[in-house]
């Protein structure tokens, strides 16, 4: 019964094949081969005929291509329940809590940080801010995920890396695009609030020429006090204050903006 | 498998052999990728399957010969 002599394999009198070895499966209660057939033949359903011998009389038996592995039931794979396992499902969520609380936390600190606490009074000097979470964690972190999806393209190009790449560089897109937006949006509304202003304040030679100042040269104007106000605007249209730089500069009494972040 | 084959019909690929999920095509070149590309183009010629055969027939075959199965 069991054959490791090649017979052929037929499908209506040609030969397409043949079965290289042959055995009874005690488990399947079945007389199974392995073939190597034409693949016009090789599809799971597909009736042949296989030669095999009795009594030195070749014969052509029926035979059905089936999936293999032949025997396959779901417990050859399933994994049973070790207390091993058990331990670390219980343990993982309590871990995790903690490592997710002391990053709420210090996360919590940064914005505290960033927004709120204003040590010393405000000048030119310190009026430059930076946030802690997003300067210094999620730049950086995006900068070395480009950085390295990157290098992971050069490498091995395929198409998961080249994404990899496409993605990491869009989150930096979108990093410095939610930056830029909220700072135009506060530009707009400081020029709206320093036009406010300077069309009580300016004398009316001044207040004409409003609209020939900057939104830049506005942005800056706004840390000078109301006294030193006309003076100021007056140079900058005079062309004597070239940039953001120079104006802040040139403002003696610094009133503090801590709305801007 | 192809090293011990003693005639060209039996140096079988992966494809042919159903392990074509295990070949990686995309990596470093190496020997008989253009041919493994090309046989996955446009698949095999033959195929590794299994059979099983009808056995009542061959009981009827071993009956008709007076023979135990």
């Amino acid at each position: 019964m069991a054959s490791r002599q090649a017979v052929p394999v037929y499908k209506g009198g040609h030969q397409v094949g043949k079965a290289t070895s042959m055995t009874w499966s005690p488990v399947l209660k079945k007389l199974i081969t392995l073939a190597t057939v034409s693949r016009e033949y090789a599809a799971v359903g597909s009736r042949l005929r296989v030669e095999f011998t009795i009594d030195a009389v070749r014969h052509k038996v029926e035979a059905t291509v089936v999936r293999t592995p032949f025997f396959n039931p779901p417990r050859k794979v399933a994994v049973p329940p070790s207390g091993l396992t058990v331990n670390l499902a219980r343990r993982a969520p309590s871990r995790h809590r903690v490592i997710i609380l002391c990053l709420i936390g210090v996360f919590n600190a940064y914005l505290k940080e960033g927004f709120m606490a204003q040590a010393q009074p405000q000048t030119y000097a310190n009026h430059g801010r930076s946030v802690a979470a997003f300067h210094f964690v999620a730049l950086p972190i995006l900068a070395v995920n480009f950085l390295w999806s990157a290098y992971r393209a050069v490498t091995g190009l395929s198409f998961e890396t080249a994404l990899a790449a496409l993605v990491a560089l869009a989150l930096i897109i979108v990093a410095l695009c939610a930056r830029l937006f909220a700072l135009w949006a506060q530009d707009r509304v400081i020029r709206f609030e320093m036009r406010l202003k300077l069309a009580e304040l300016l004398p009316d030679d001044l207040k004409a020429r409003i609209s020939d100042l900057t939104t830049s040269q506005l942005v800056a104007l706004r840390f000078a006090s109301d006294a030193e106000l006309p003076a100021l605007v007056r140079q900058t249209l005079a062309g004597s204050l070239a940039d953001q730089k120079a104006i802040k500069q040139a403002v003696k009494d610094w009133q503090a903006d801590y709305q801007r972040v | 498998m192809s090293r011990l084959a003693l005639i060209p019909s039996q140096r079988y690929s992966p494809f042919e052999m159903g392990l074509g999920r295990l070949v990686r095509l995309d990596k470093a070149r190496f020997v008989g990728q253009a041919a493994l590309r090309a046989e996955r183009r446009t698949g095999p010629a033959r195929r590794v399957v299994g059979l099983e055969l009808d056995w009542p027939e061959i009981q009827r075959l071993f009956e008709a010969a007076s023979l135990p199965p």
